[in-house]
């Protein structure tokens, strides 16, 4: 769990790790020692394909004012790249 | 349409509390409050019908379980309100923290009774199976409440997890555990349906404490004080000037606007939010990994997640 919250941050802020995971995820988990749960892995991957991520501070699309201001979405309604 | 069907899980509830023959100002205060109740939160009272359908059962051998399981859902609902002195609502009626803890007991003991009705009796081993599983949620559920209202609040992201895995994790899984039981699954799939519904309700509670964060009200979880997901991310992973500022304006958030919008954009720089998809990303995988293809050919409790994600999320951002 704390591996996993570790990712998700690095992910987030740590660009060169960011294109390490991209390029290649398990080289670059062992790199820096990281262990991930075979669903953990399932999810970063997803986080990886899907890479707008970065979008979070991007443009205010929300309709409610308040809101967090995001372009980005999972796709939690589209079929799942791969069979889990 | 399941939702058809909601009516029917009310009218059984209705009967149930009827025939105890309680004290009629209680009876009446306990059916007026169903019929109060009877309008909301359709989607997530159909679960155990679904769940009995998804097995290959017959949606109506899962009332009384639905039910049941529907009046656990309102009287844990009253119960928070008088948890988190949510009780303004329900002063203006003359309706007394006491007296709403009082009406709660109700539909906990009318929850019971649905399981061992007559009416749609269900057999005998599948009644224990269920009262069984439902005093063991209801104790996990309090557990779980323990936990929370703890003085300290909840003091790290592994006791976060541990909370809402048995305040709302172990709610939704006795709802599709139920569905599966009514189907006459075999306890391996049950078990499953279990898992399922275990991961499906985590994701409920991510959801809204997604929600929640981002709810600007007079009552909401920034000006309650509340510290969610979203925020004991932030205190685990930001470096050191950031915790340092969140933990000087987290004290100003119930009186100060300013400082929940300075929270929330803090939170967002900081990945908090993503943070929450990602462990909703997480357990929405392990909900799937939790059934076998057999288990549900028709995809129906999969489909069922998908859709409850997408409604909850267009409430916070614009998909398309």
């Amino acid at each position: 769990m704390k591996n996993f919250r570790t990712t998700i941050y690095k992910l987030l802020h740590d660009e060169a790790f960011r294109q390490d995971m991209e390029h290649d995820m398990d080289s670059a988990l062992a790199q820096h020692g990281i262990v991930l749960s075979s669903v953990e892995k399932i999810t970063v991957q997803r986080m990886l394909r899907y890479p707008r991520l970065e979008a979070l501070h991007g443009a205010a699309l929300s309709s409610i004012p308040g809101l967090p201001e995001v372009d980005w979405y999972f796709p939690f309604s589209s079929p799942a790249p791969e069979t889990i | 349409m399941l939702a058809e069907l909601v009516p029917d899980i009310h009218q059984y509830l209705r009967q149930a509390i009827e025939a105890a023959h309680a004290a009629s100002e209680y009876s009446r205060a306990l059916l007026h409050l169903l019929e109060e109740y009877s309008v909301s939160n359709r989607t997530a009272i159909i679960l155990p019908l679904l769940a009995c359908q998804a097995a290959g059962g017959d949606p109506l051998c899962a009332i009384p379980a639905a039910a049941a399981w529907r009046a656990l859902h309102i009287a844990a609902h009253l119960l928070d309100d008088v948890e988190d002195g949510d009780t303004a609502a329900w002063e203006a009626r003359a309706l007394t923290p006491a007296r709403i803890i009082n009406l709660a007991t109700g539909f906990i003991a009318a929850a019971g009774l649905c399981l061992v009705g007559t009416q749609h009796r269900l057999p005998e081993r599948h009644q224990r199976t269920l009262l069984q599983a439902f005093n063991g949620v209801i104790l996990q559920m309090a557990g779980g409440q323990h936990l929370d209202l703890g003085t300290a609040g909840i003091p790290s992201l592994e006791a976060y997890f541990d909370c809402i895995q048995a305040k709302s994790g172990t709610f939704f899984a006795l709802g599709t555990l139920s569905g599966a039981v009514s189907a006459a699954s075999a306890p391996g799939v049950a078990e499953r349906y279990y898992k399922f519904g275990y991961n499906l309700g985590i994701i409920v509670q991510l959801l809204n404490d997604l929600v929640g964060f981002y709810t600007e009200e007079e009552r909401c979880d920034l000006a309650d004080g509340k510290r969610t997901l979203p925020i004991l991310f932030v205190e685990e992973n930001a470096p050191p000037q950031v915790r340092a500022a969140l933990r000087l304006l987290l004290p100003e958030a119930p009186h100060s606007q300013a400082a929940r919008q300075q929270i929330r954009d803090i939170v967002r720089e900081q990945g908090g939010d993503a943070y929450v998809f990602a462990e909703i990303t997480r357990h929405q995988a392990l909900a799937s990994e939790s059934l076998l293809p057999e288990d549900d050919p028709g995809g129906l409790l999969e489909a069922y997640l998908d859709k409850f994600l997408h409604k909850k999320l267009s409430r916070l951002y614009q998909l398309p």
